[in-house]
């Protein structure tokens, strides 16, 4: 079986630990506490093409990637930039924040995915789409759980595959 | 002397009564106006209470032991006595700490002294190997320098920069290893950007008696966690011990992480960790 390293990343309060919490633990907290640091945590995924060992770091919110300890990227073999489909102020900098990933670690993936999806309509999920500059692979709810095990799948198999 | 031949009517015998309380209390009368003037105006009854105040609070903090340190004493004493209990469960943890700190700190001293003398005295007579075993330390040198001897619990072999565990070794089944290494990596990664240490490591994690000494290689990291003081030269033991068994036991290529590999090295930790102790 293989090991992978998945790094959740995004500015602060998108539902970065909710994701993390449930996609682990399967359980949702609607209290903010703020990430300190870094929170690891591992989940076994199965798929088609074989298992895999994912260890999933949770990094603590900031306004810019290019404030996130450059080490904490090394050595990922997925990033998942998250934001808050309720909030403009987390994807308002999305072009520049993919490049920067893209050029701290050339070798990963990076998956862009909406968060909070429950609070806003479908018809507003089409436009922001339309509004973000870059494609979003996903809109994910931790709250009610829709497409969070999608999402962690959907990159095991990439992995794995 | 004239007297009146006719006595006074009650009207004119409570006119002189009046009089009369007027000419004997008068004086009183105006003493008794001007002390309630005083009581009832804080300024100047503070006038004239303070310095009273003052001369007596000058002559208990002179004589306050002589007054009261017998009654302070006895309810002090009572109080002590029926708290025992509360005030031992308030000194021992921080009592314990501070001790525990103070006899690592001195065994690593001394310990540090012994392998300085060791040296010393291998180095003097190393030509001639019969003379250090005349020469050699003492056996009660020895002795001490075993009494906090420091003792192997979890070895960690972690790939450096995605924190991904390699292999492992534990004498007790503990949490999940995988997120402990992972953690470990943060950590060391934070500690390593935040100080801006450029290529420099992290060697070191202690809190109280548990320490997790880190050996960097390029493209991985063990990390040993133990307790005990740990010597200079028992560092250096351990660091050649992990790096033998880096060359013996990790295959080159570590890019790919698989449960083939770790069970590997796994297995291989253990073989060669599980009757380890740290000699000089």
């Amino acid at each position: 079986m293989l090991s992978k390293k998945i790094i959740l990343t995004g500015s602060f309060g998108v539902g970065k630990t909710s994701l993390f919490e449930r996609f682990i633990n399967n359980k949702f907290e609607d209290k903010y506490l703020t990430t300190i640091g870094v929170k690891v945590g591992k989940k076994l995924v199965n798929t088609d093409k074989g298992d895999l060992s994912m260890m999933i770091w949770d990094i603590a919110g900031e306004v810019a990637q290019n404030k996130v300890p450059t080490s904490y990227f090394l050595g990922t073999s997925g990033i998942i930039y998250v934001f808050d489909v309720t909030r403009p102020s987390t994807y308002g900098n999305i072009s520049q924040d993919i490049e920067y990933l893209k050029s701290v670690n050339k070798l990963t993936t990076i998956k862009i995915v909406g968060n909070k999806k429950d609070l806003v309509s479908e018809d507003d999920l089409l436009a922001l789409r339309e509004k973000i500059t870059l494609p979003v692979d996903l809109f994910t709810s931790a709250k009610t759980g829709e497409n969070v095990e999608k999402l962690f799948h959907d990159f095991a198999v990439e992995m794995v595959g | 002397m004239n007297r009146p031949s006719s006595s006074p009517t009650p009207e004119e015998e409570a006119q002189l009564l009046q009089q009369l309380r007027q000419v004997l209390l008068s004086e009183d009368r105006e003493a008794l106006a001007a002390l309630r003037e005083i009581l009832e105006d804080e300024a100047q009854l503070s006038e004239k209470i303070s310095p009273i105040i003052r001369q007596h609070l000058a002559f208990l903090k002179e004589n306050f032991q002589d007054e009261y340190g017998v009654i302070v004493e006895e309810i002090v004493t009572k109080k002590l006595s029926e708290s025992q209990d509360e005030i031992v469960n308030m000194i021992f943890p921080k009592l314990n700490t501070i001790i525990k700190k103070f006899i690592t700190a001195q065994f690593q001293m001394l310990k540090e002294g012994i392998d300085t003398q060791i040296k010393t005295v291998q180095n003097r007579f190393s030509p001639k190997n019969i003379f250090s075993r005349f020469f050699g330390p003492s056996d009660s040198d020895i002795v001490l320098s075993q009494l906090d001897s420091p003792e192997v619990h979890e070895i960690y072999l972690v790939q450096r920069e995605s924190g991904l565990l390699l292999g492992s070794y534990a004498r007790e089944k503990n949490t999940d290893q995988d997120v402990i290494a992972g953690m470990l990596t943060a950590i060391k990664s934070f500690a390593e950007d935040a100080f801006n240490r450029g290529k420099e490591d992290l060697e070191m994690i202690q809190y109280e008696n548990y320490k997790i000494f880190l050996q960097n290689l390029p493209s991985y990291y063990f990390a040993v966690a133990m307790t005990g003081s740990i010597s200079a030269s028992e560092k250096e033991s351990l660091s050649n011990k992990l790096i033998t068994f880096a060359q013996d036991n990790v295959p080159f290529d570590t890019t790919v992480v698989n449960s083939t590999l770790t069970d590997q090295v796994s297995n291989a930790l253990r073989e060669d960790f599980d009757q380890f102790s740290i000699q000089h």
